[in-house]
């Protein structure tokens, strides 16, 4: 059965239950997402409190600027998101469309600027066993292991978010193309659930951000 | 379909909330405060995930059964982290001891230990 043509489900009383049901149901993806970085989270802590002057010497190695303009750039995109999804919900189809592709765009600027800063982790000899200066800590080897852990920290956890980031650009973008073609006038709850998931991978950013580059 | 649609000011004065806060997360970052950096950094982290929750994510208009699905995936992360850190910061005997293997490698000796274990 096509979903969006049948946009009434026939195990659900009424659209108002079936949208419920997709809240519910995101939702709890999202709790399985948060558990999924949350185990990130608490090995970064862990290993916060067990080696705190690697942690601090690691943070003062990574671009704030680019952290900084990155948090904004997705802050913004959370915006036209929203914006989206209010204009599905009022059936406005062409309005949609339009900010879901500036969601795509600035999720394209973000993983850019990501990119450009890898980049320069990569030159500066920033990643731990691949191409890390450990002359820069001759005196002090040891610091310079748990700086290391610390850069493995930071590259799985953003790589991590910059995957959600990509699968998220995908989802918006499928959305796109079918709310450009109309497909959600009768039911835009696919609208709604892609911005879900779309201020999720946002709100794990709002904690990297300052857990990586601010705190020292 | 009766649920709430937020107004396009709502959404407006919500942004401009939130890149208020990075602005501020961003200058305080730069204050020197010692231990309370950390707090603050997180207090506004909290914050802005609560607004971001509340009104991009709609939890404010949603159904009570939305809130417990919502609330369930933090309770559980807040378990994660009370029972290992129960754990962990209750190993050491002496505070200036590292929390990672203060049993195996005696204080003092702990960063000659490891890089002889881990320099190749």
């Amino acid at each position: 059965m096509n979903p969006y043509t049948a946009h009434l489900q026939h195990h659900f009383r009424d659209l108002e239950q079936q949208r419920e049901a997709s809240t519910l149901g995101m939702w709890t993806f999202l709790a399985t997402e948060v558990l999924f970085f949350g185990g990130l989270f608490l090995g970064y802590s862990v290993y916060r409190v067990g080696y705190p002057d690697a942690w601090t010497e690691g943070s003062h190695h990574l671009k704030e600027w680019a952290g900084a303009i990155n948090t904004g750039v997705l802050l913004c995109s959370s915006l036209t998101m929203a914006l989206a999804v209010r204009c599905a919900a009022l059936r406005m189809t062409r309005q949609t469309t339009w900010f879901l592709l500036g969601t795509i765009a600035l999720g394209f600027v973000f993983l850019g600027i990501k990119a450009i800063e890898y980049t320069l982790e990569w030159r500066e000899g920033l990643v731990p066993h691949f191409k890390f200066d450990m002359n820069r800590y001759a005196a002090n080897p040891a610091l310079g292991n748990r700086v290391q852990l610390f850069m493995s920290f930071y590259f799985i956890m953003t790589a991590l978010h910059a995957t959600h980031m990509i699968v998220g650009i995908g989802l918006v973008s499928w959305v796109a193309y079918h709310a450009w073609k109309g497909r959600y006038t009768d039911n835009p709850t696919w609208v709604e659930m892609t911005g879900l998931y779309w201020h999720f991978v946002d709100i794990v950013w709002i904690f990297l951000f300052p857990l990586l580059y601010l705190i020292r | 379909m009766a649920h709430h649609i937020p107004t396009i000011r709502t959404y407006l004065i919500v942004f401009a909330t939130l890149m208020i806060l990075l602005l501020l997360t961003v200058l305080a970052g730069h204050l020197h405060m010692g231990r309370f950096n950390h707090a603050v950094a997180l207090t506004i982290a909290v914050g802005k995930a609560v607004v971001v929750l509340l009104y991009f994510m709609h939890l404010r208009w949603s159904s009570k059964q939305t809130w417990i699905f919502a609330s369930a995936a933090f309770f559980w992360f807040g378990i994660l982290m009370t029972l290992t850190f129960s754990d962990y910061l209750t190993r050491g005997n002496r505070p200036t001891q590292s929390i990672i293997s203060p049993a195996v490698v005696p204080q003092g000796q702990q960063s000659e230990a490891v890089s002889q274990s881990k320099t190749p």
